[in-house]
C-alpha cells in the first residue's frame, strides 16, 4: 500500500487542475464570506418627516434586532457553518470533478494498462485511489472549516445587541423570526458542515462511479449531473402523483435524500425550523432523519461498491 | 523445462465475431517469436488475453507456469501493447520513476532504473521533458523503455516500430537482437515482414483469429521454396512438365521463358528431380532452388483463407 500511495502523491503534485480546485474552493469561500461580511454589519432605516415617538421606539428596537440578526452568521461558531455554506456548490462539483477526472483520465488516457501491467490488484489500486480523493476531499473541507472558525477573529463583524432579538416588540416582524432564534452550539455548526460534507462525498461517489463505467472524465461529470437533475424531476413528479401509500418511493432518491439531510441537520442545529425547507414540497414524506441518514449512507456506500464492481472484471481495452 | 509462453484453446469474442478462435501457441524459453497476421486478424487481442488485460472465454494461458495477471508472473514481463499510454503533465523521467515506484521500487533505485531504461531507448536527452510534447516515435520509444524498466525476462512487443524513423526501427531491432542475446524471451508481433526474417527464430501467423501457420521460420521459408529448372529448348521443357506431372508434381512456366519451369518440390529434393528427369532422358541445363520470401508465403498463407 506504501508504494501506491507514494505513487499516488508523484502522479497528483503536478496536477494544476487538482491544486486548484483544493486551494481555490477555500478562497472562493473566503471571498463569499468577506462580501457577506462587510454588508453584514450595516441596517438602515430611513424615514421621512416627523415620526412620532413611539414609532421612533419601535424602529430603534427592530434596527437593533436586524443588526443583531445579520451579524448572527458572522460569530463564532456560526461563521462555519456561514463559511462552509457558501463554499458548497463548489465543494460539491469540485469534489465530483476530482473524482471523475482522477479515475476518468486513467482511461482516456490508457495509463490503467500501465498500471494494471504492474499491480495487477485493481481492488487495493483503487482503495488507494479512493484514499486520495478522500484525503484531498478532507484538506479542502478542513481548510473552509478552520477558515470559518478562524474568520470571526479576522473579520470581525459586531454582534450588536443579541437580547434585542428576543424583545417581544420585534417577534415576528423582522427576517425569519418566528423560530427561535439564538446562538448555534459549536456541535451544532460541524453537524450542518459535516452534513454538506457528507453531499460532497455523494458527488464524488456518483462521478466517480460514472467514470469508471463509460471511462471518461468528461463524459462522467455529464452523465452525473444529468442523472442528478433527472432524478430530482422524476422525485417530484412521483412525490405528487403517487398515492399515499407509495410516497416513500421518491423519498429513496439520493438528491432527496441530500436535501433532506442538510434540512435535518439545520433543523438539529436551530439554524431552521422543523417543517421547512424541501419538506414544504407537494407530496413530501417526512421520514424520521436517522432513517433518512441510513438510506443516504446506504446510496454511498453501494455507490462505491459499484466502483470496485466495474473496475475488477472489466476488459482494459485501454 | 517449461515454456516461457503457453496458450491451449484461446478463446474470446466480442459481440459476434471471434477474435481469437482456438488458439495453441508454445513460445520456448529464449526464443524470438514472431507473431504475424493481417490488421483485425486478433495479435492485440491475442496479447492482451497473455497479459491478463483482458479474460478469456474458453482455454487456458500459462506464463512460466504461473497465470497470467499475477504479480509474480507480471514482474518478470515487459510489454509494449498498441499505443503508448503515459501521463501527459508528467516528464519522461518522472513517468518512469512513477511507474517504478508502483513496482515497489525504493526512490533511489526507480530513479535509477529509469535513467537507464531512458538511455537504452535513446531519450536521455528529453528526460526532462513533459511527454505530452512528444513525438509518435518519442512516445513509442518511451513505451518500450517502460517494457524494460524492470528488466523483464520476457518481453511482449506489440507493433514496436510503428511510427518509429528508419534510424528508431533499426535501433529498435539492435535492441531486440541484443535481448536474444541476453537470453531473453521476446514475442513481436509485427507487420514489418523484414523484422521477422531478421530477428526471429520461430513465426505464427494468424488469420481471423486462428493459427495458419507456427513454426520454425527457417522451415516456414523452405515450405515455401520452388525449383527453377533450365532447358536447352522449350520442347524438352514441355516434355519435363508432363513427366512431372505424372510424378504428382505441380509445375508453372516461367513468364517469357518458355524453356524454364518451376516446380513446387517439397517434399522431395532437388537431386531427386535430377533423377526423375534423366531417366526420361531429360538432361536440365540448369536447377535453382529459388527460396521464397516471407512476404510471398504470408501472402500465401492470408490470402483467401
Ligand atoms: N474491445 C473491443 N471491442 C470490440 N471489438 C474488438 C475489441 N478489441 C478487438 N476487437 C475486434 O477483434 C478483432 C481483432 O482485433 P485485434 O486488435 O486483436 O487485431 P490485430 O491483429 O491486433 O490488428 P492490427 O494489426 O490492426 O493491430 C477485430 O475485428 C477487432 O475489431
Ligand atoms: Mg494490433
Amino acid at each position: 500500500m506504501g508504494s501506491l500511495l507514494r505513487a499516488e502523491w508523484l502522479r497528483i503534485r503536478r496536477r494544476w487542475d487538482v491544486w486548484i480546485i483544493v486551494l481555490g474552493i477555500p478562497a472562493l469561500a473566503l471571498l463569499a464570506y468577506a462580501t457577506s461580511a462587510h454588508s453584514g454589519g450595516s441596517f438602515n432605516v430611513q424615514t421621512s418627516g416627523d415620526v412620532p415617538p413611539e414609532f421612533k421606539q419601535q424602529i430603534a428596537a427592530e434596527t437593533a434586532a436586524s443588526l443583531a440578526l445579520n451579524a448572527l452568521p458572522f460569530q463564532f461558531p456560526h461563521s462555519i457553518v456561514t463559511m462552509v455554506q457558501g463554499s458548497m456548490p463548489w465543494l460539491v462539483l469540485g469534489s465530483a470533478f476530482l473524482s471523475a477526472s482522477l479515475l476518468g483520465n486513467e482511461f482516456t488516457w490508457g495509463t490503467i494498462r500501465n498500471v494494471v501491467l504492474i499491480r495487477p490488484d485493481r481492488l487495493r489500486y483503487l482503495s488507494t485511489r479512493l484514499l486520495t480523493l478522500g484525503g484531498l476531499l478532507l484538506l479542502t473541507f478542513g481548510l473552509v472549516t478552520v477558515m470559518g472558525a478562524l474568520a470571526p477573529v479576522v473579520l470581525r463583524v459586531d454582534p450588536g445587541d443579541p437580547s434585542a432579538l428576543s424583545d417581544p416588540s420585534v417577534l415576528g416582524r423582522i427576517g425569519n423570526p418566528v423560530q427561535p432564534i439564538g446562538p448555534v452550539s459549536p456541535g451544532g455548526a460541524l453537524t450542518v458542515a459535516g452534513s454538506m460534507l457528507v453531499v460532497a462525498v455523494a458527488g464524488m461517489a456518483l462521478a466517480g462511479f460514472a467514470a469508471l463505467k463509460l471511462r471518461s472524465a468528461a463524459t462522467a461529470m455529464l452523465a452525473a449531473g444529468i442523472y442528478a437533475i433527472a432524478e430530482g424531476i422524476v422525485a417530484a413528479l412521483m412525490m405528487s402523483r403517487l398515492p399515499e401509500s407509495l410516497r416513500f418511493i421518491p423519498q429513496m432518491a439520493l438528491t432527496v435524500r441530500i436535501t433532506s439531510l442538510i434540512q435535518d441537520a439545520q433543523v438539529a442545529a436551530g439554524l431552521a425550523a422543523p417543517g421547512g425547507g424541501p419538506t414544504n414540497s407537494v407530496g413530501w414524506l417526512s421520514l424520521p432523519p436517522a432513517v433518512g441518514a441510513a438510506i443516504l449512507a446506504a446510496w454511498v456506500v453501494g455507490l462505491f461498491g459499484l466502483w470496485f464492481v466495474v473496475l475488477r472484471r472489466a476488459d482494459i481495452n485501454e | 523445462m517449461d515454456a516461457a509462453i503457453e496458450v491451449r484453446g484461446l478463446f474470446r469474442h466480442f459481440g459476434p465475431v471471434p477474435a481469437v478462435d482456438g488458439i495453441d501457441l508454445t513460445v520456448p524459453r529464449g526464443s524470438v517469436y514472431g507473431f504475424l497476421g493481417p490488421n483485425g486478424s486478433g495479435k492485440t487481442t491475442t496479447i492482451r488475453l497473455m497479459l491478463g488485460l483482458i479474460r478469456p472465454e474458453r482455454g487456458s494461458i500459462k506464463l512460466f507456469g504461473g497465470a497470467p495477471g499475477s504479480v509474480d508472473c507480471l514482474a518478470q514481463v515487459g510489454a509494449v501493447v498498441e499505443q503508448p499510454a503515459f501521463y501527459p503533465y508528467l516528464s519522461a523521467h518522472e513517468n518512469l520513476r512513477l511507474f517504478a515506484t508502483l513496482a515497489g521500487m525504493p526512490s533511489t533505485t526507480g530513479s535509477a532504473a529509469a535513467d537507464r531504461a531512458l538511455d537504452v531507448v535513446g531519450l536521455s536527452a528529453v528526460a526532462g521533458r513533459r511527454v505530452d510534447g512528444f513525438s509518435t516515435g518519442m512516445s513509442q520509444r518511451l513505451a518500450m523503455a517502460l517494457a524494460l524498466l524492470r528488466d523483464p525476462t520476457l518481453v511482449i512487443l506489440d507493433e514496436p516500430t510503428n511510427g518509429l524513423d528508419p534510424g528508431g526501427v533499426v535501433e529498435v531491432r539492435g535492441l531486440i537482437a541484443e535481448l536474444a542475446r541476453n537470453g531473453k524471451t521476446v514475442f513481436l508481433s509485427t507487420h514489418v515482414l523484414t523484422e521477422v526474417e531478421q530477428l526471429c527464430d520461430r513465426v505464427a501467423v494468424l488469420q481471423r483469429g486462428r493459427l495458419v501457420a507456427d513454426g520454425l521460420v527457417r522451415e516456414l521459408l523452405e515450405r515455401g521454396q520452388r525449383l527453377a529448372v533450365a532447358f536447352d529448348t522449350a520442347e524438352q521443357a514441355e516434355q519435363a512438365a508432363r513427366v512431372l506431372d505424372e510424378a504428382g508434381l505441380a509445375t508453372e512456366p516461367v513468364g517469357d521463358r518458355a524453356n524454364t519451369l518451376m516446380v513446387n518440390f517439397e517434399p522431395r529434393s532437388s537431386s531427386d528431380i535430377n533423377r526423375l528427369l534423366a531417366g526420361q532422358g531429360l538432361y536440365p541445363a540448369e536447377l535453382v532452388v529459388r527460396r521464397a520470401s516471407l512476404e510471398s508465403v504470408f501472402l500465401d498463407l492470408t490470402e483467401g483463407v
